[in-house]
């Protein structure tokens, strides 16, 4: 590694650091617009991100930046990236919301439009723990108003 | 049993989904390709009621390759009914029609169209596209001719004839096809 190599320090809510590569970094818009303002000083906190999460993050920004790494490689990653449990996916929307990674946010939002698209509403309250707070009346008289979505 | 089946779903940290914030939600329905699988989501719970009549959504209707009028007039038919709920959308981004074998009968229902996607619906994109076997073009309305939403506009089969001034204050593109142009209306343009 070049002696020119910047490091910058992400903290995240839970309190843990993470020393990392300015040029992997700013794959996130929120840290390259702090670290061009010039408002960072030894440590950057990330306080809607937990260890976890940015664990992840970063396994995703490292993998991205590899070097001559083939497409082919990095679809695969990303494919198995993706496969895990809503609530990691949940926690990983909102980090890359966060950190404003357009690529990675639409990746995660692609995985969710993958678990909703061709299944009916109740399919989908089982496959994402939606609790169903309708009335049975309420319910029934929104299947009717819905039946031209069916057309 | 139920109960118990509720209280280990709470404890797991149940439904996230639905927690996401609103923008974030909004983009992902705005991502399923097919826009009435969005309008169903509002079944799903409370907070997905409504939430589809902000999703930024491409309306398309095709028409089939029949030549049958029947089955185009109960295409019509769908296409109006379809658009009258569509109304409540107060987002959407694109419409088009395509494929329709166009014959005058059809006039009126193709202004309903420009109508909606002029004056009711603001899109950003609309697209009009015919076939036809004969010399019938379709005359675009007066009423579309001024119109600030508009940022790209596909015509095919058309015939451009403005009386007046021509105000289309945001269109970047324009693209004609199979188009019957009066004397100067392209200077208008």
């Amino acid at each position: 590694m070049s002696s020119s190599t910047k490091f910058l320090t992400l903290k995240t809510c839970d309190d843990k650091k993470f020393v990392l590569d300015e040029a992997i970094a700013v794959r996130s818009q929120t840290i390259k617009n702090m670290v061009e303002d010039d408002c960072v000083s030894n440590v950057i906190p990330l306080p809607n991100v937990d260890s976890k999460t940015m664990t992840k993050v970063i396994e995703y920004w490292k993998k991205h930046s590899e070097e001559g790494i083939s497409k082919d490689m990095l679809m695969d990653f990303d494919k198995a990236f993706v496969k895990v449990h809503h609530s990691i996916l949940h926690a990983l929307i909102l980090a890359a919301n966060f950190l404003n990674d357009k690529e990675m946010l639409d990746m995660m939002c692609q995985e969710v439009v993958d678990r909703i698209k061709g299944k009916t509403p109740e399919e989908i309250r089982k496959e994402f723990d939606i609790k169903n707070d309708f009335t049975p009346e309420e319910e029934e008289e929104i299947r009717k108003e819905n039946a031209w979505a069916f057309e | 049993m139920e109960r118990q089946k509720k209280i280990m779903a709470a404890s797991r940290g149940g439904d996230r989904l639905s927690d996401l914030p609103e923008p974030i939600l909004l983009h992902i329905l705005s991502m399923l390709w097919d826009a009435k699988e969005v309008v169903r989501t509002n079944l799903l719970s409370t907070r997905w009621r409504f939430l589809w009549m902000s999703v930024p959504l491409s309306l398309c209707f095709t028409f089939t390759y029949s030549g049958n009028q029947n089955d185009t007039v109960a295409y019509l038919a769908s296409v109006h009914r379809q658009l009258y709920y569509w109304k409540s959308c107060k987002k959407i981004k694109r419409f088009g029609i395509g494929r329709l074998r166009y014959d005058e009968i059809y006039s009126k229902d193709v202004h309903l169209w420009i109508h909606f996607a002029t004056k009711v619906a603001n899109v950003e994109v609309f697209k009009l596209l015919f076939i036809t076997t004969s010399q019938h073009y379709y005359e675009f309305p007066q009423f579309g001719y001024r119109n600030s939403s508009l940022k790209a506009l596909v015509l095919d089969h058309c015939q451009l004839n403005p009386c007046g001034s021509v105000n289309w204050s945001n269109l970047v593109s324009l693209s004609i096809g199979f188009m019957e142009l009066t004397d100067g209306a392209m200077e208008k343009v």
